[in-house]
């Protein structure tokens, strides 16, 4: 696939949820993401439309690792069409087995993990230092791996069509969770010391400021294991406020 | 006024599509919407700041079996629309009113999530539209279906902003004195200290959602190491919050990508 014809399914894959519906969820982004590599696939436009035609199934995965698909079917269509093998099922199966396994690990990658990450070293320079050009610095964070995964996925899914999952184990995402789990951890800690210095800067001195450190540290964990628990922060946001108004 | 505030949910509902509908590089977080919709209204730190602590609750909170968060988008948006615009209004004490901005905007957050589902069973229409298209042979129709997705999204969430913002704006324009009097009285009376606990306490929870995120069994130790590293230097050495920040994020931002080529490097994964 040549750069330029890359480059435009790229540009389609950032829309593959524009037309999210319940029926078949993602399945027009997925069609109108291949629509460009076509005819590098066939020139034939009768055989472009039959392709088509099959990818409007359902489909449903992790936004940024449908590239890796998006690439790989790509390659298998091309393939068939070029050596007659995989058959048209194989490519529809290959599509669904790797939906589930790719979104699961896409988002414990990405959702719960480098966007709360990236939010809270964000939400520490604001809270922390006031600084005013965070949300750059969060947007950088985020979408350095994000764009990298998108634009890489697409190549590896292409190039490597039986490997794509040798491709995405590779990448080792569970080490980078845990890495990126290890300092948030790290920043959560020692956020909890600044965060109690922030109350005790505007009390009066007689207050014991060490022990307005054990409260807050003593409320952030027993919020968290309530959390833990199953309770809705929701609740917590509005029994917290209620609780204020009332106790003070 | 009234002209920045509608420009601000144009802007506001061009930042929203970015969370499903286009790209997701997060410019719907609203770390990202506080910032610009508080420049849009000329209140950019303020909207900063809300936007922050928005963030800081709802960063640790992910749609989880039947757990279906607040629509974080609509509500960092509206919340922040919300603040400069009664504040600008009313002169009422913006620190007071940040701090109700975090209850108000969860109703809202939740109108933003039916809405979506409507939208995504509206959407449904839109494959029998696609089947025609490729009977027809006509490509750039398909093309053109993400177009018309982007605009009803758009158009989704324009009207939830309008709908929420503008009976407000009418509301203080008509009672604007009384309004003005008994907010005044209320956030620096009666409300002003539990507001002032409850502004301090915020953190902890956000703390706590975050926490609950990442916190695992084995990694306890490295929140520990953490906590004495800022309890050593905050508290003790009483260091300067800048240099705090430099040393803490420069570490920790720096560890990321170098354990993580040397664990590639020796070709294990690491859980």
């Amino acid at each position: 696939m040549r750069f330029v014809e890359r480059l435009k399914v790229f540009w389609q894959s950032l829309f593959i949820q524009a037309n999210w519906n319940y029926e078949r969820m993602q399945n027009i982004g997925f069609l109108t993401a291949l629509l460009p590599a076509l005819p590098h696939v066939t020139r034939d436009s009768r055989e472009q439309r039959r392709i088509a035609g099959r990818h409007l199934e359902y489909f449903n995965t992790q936004p940024y690792f449908a590239s890796f698909i998006i690439g790989n079917t790509i390659s298998q269509e091309r393939s068939r069409l070029e050596y007659g093998l995989p058959g048209e099922e194989e490519i529809k199966k290959a599509k669904i087995n790797m939906m589930g396994p790719f979104a699961a690990l896409g988002d414990s990658l990405f959702w719960a993990t480098l966007k709360p990450f990236a939010g809270l070293v964000a939400v520490f320079l604001v809270l922390v230092y006031q600084m005013k050009t965070a949300p750059l610095v969060f947007l950088i964070l985020y979408n350095v791996p994000h764009l990298f995964t998108r634009w890489w996925g697409l190549k590896k899914g292409y190039e490597q069509q039986f490997g794509v999952i040798q491709s995405v184990f590779n990448l080792r995402c569970q080490t980078l969770i845990k890495i990126l789990k290890m300092m948030g951890l790290i920043i959560l800690g020692g956020s909890l010391p600044v965060f109690a210095a922030r109350v005790g800067w505007s009390i009066p001195e007689y207050v014991n400021y060490h022990l307005l450190l054990l409260i807050f540290t003593v409320i952030t964990l027993f919020l968290s294991l309530l959390l833990r628990r199953g309770v809705s922060p929701m609740w917590l946001l509005i029994t917290l406020f209620l609780g204020c108004v009332l106790i003070f | 006024m009234l002209t920045e505030i509608v420009s601000a949910c144009f802007i506001g509902a061009l930042l929203g599509l970015d969370s499903v509908s286009f790209g997701q590089f997060q410019l719907s977080r609203p770390v990202v919407t506080g910032a610009v919709i508080g420049y849009c209204l000329g209140d950019y730190f303020n909207g900063l700041l809300l936007g922050a602590l928005l963030e800081l609750i709802w960063a640790g909170s992910l749609p989880i079996g039947g757990h279906v968060p607040p629509d974080v988008t609509l509500m960092g948006i509206l919340g922040v629309i919300w603040l400069i615009m009664i504040s600008k209004m009313t002169g009422w004490n913006i620190n007071a009113l940040m701090v109700i901005m975090t209850i108000i905007v969860i109703p809202i957050g939740h109108a933003g999530n039916s809405s979506e589902v409507w939208l995504r069973r509206f959407n449904n229409r839109l494959i029998a539209k696609a089947g025609n298209y490729l009977e027809a042979g006509d490509f750039t129709g398909l093309y053109r279906l993400k177009w018309w997705g982007l605009l009803f999204n758009f158009t989704r969430i324009l009207l939830l902003l309008l709908v929420f913002v503008l009976p407000v704006h009418w509301l203080i324009n008509w009672w604007g004195e009384p309004l003005r009097q008994g907010g005044e009285i209320l956030l620096n009376g009666q409300l002003a200290i539990p507001l002032k606990v409850y502004y301090y306490l915020l953190p902890a929870l956000g703390l706590a959602a975050l926490m609950s995120l990442f916190y695992r069994r084995d990694l306890s130790l490295f929140m520990w190491g953490g906590f004495i590293w800022g309890f050593l230097l905050i508290w003790v050495v009483k260091m300067d919050v800048l240099w705090y920040t430099i040393y803490t994020l420069g570490l920790v931002l720096t560890l990321v990508p170098v354990i993580y080529l040397l664990v590639v490097k020796k070709g294990i994964e690491w859980r």
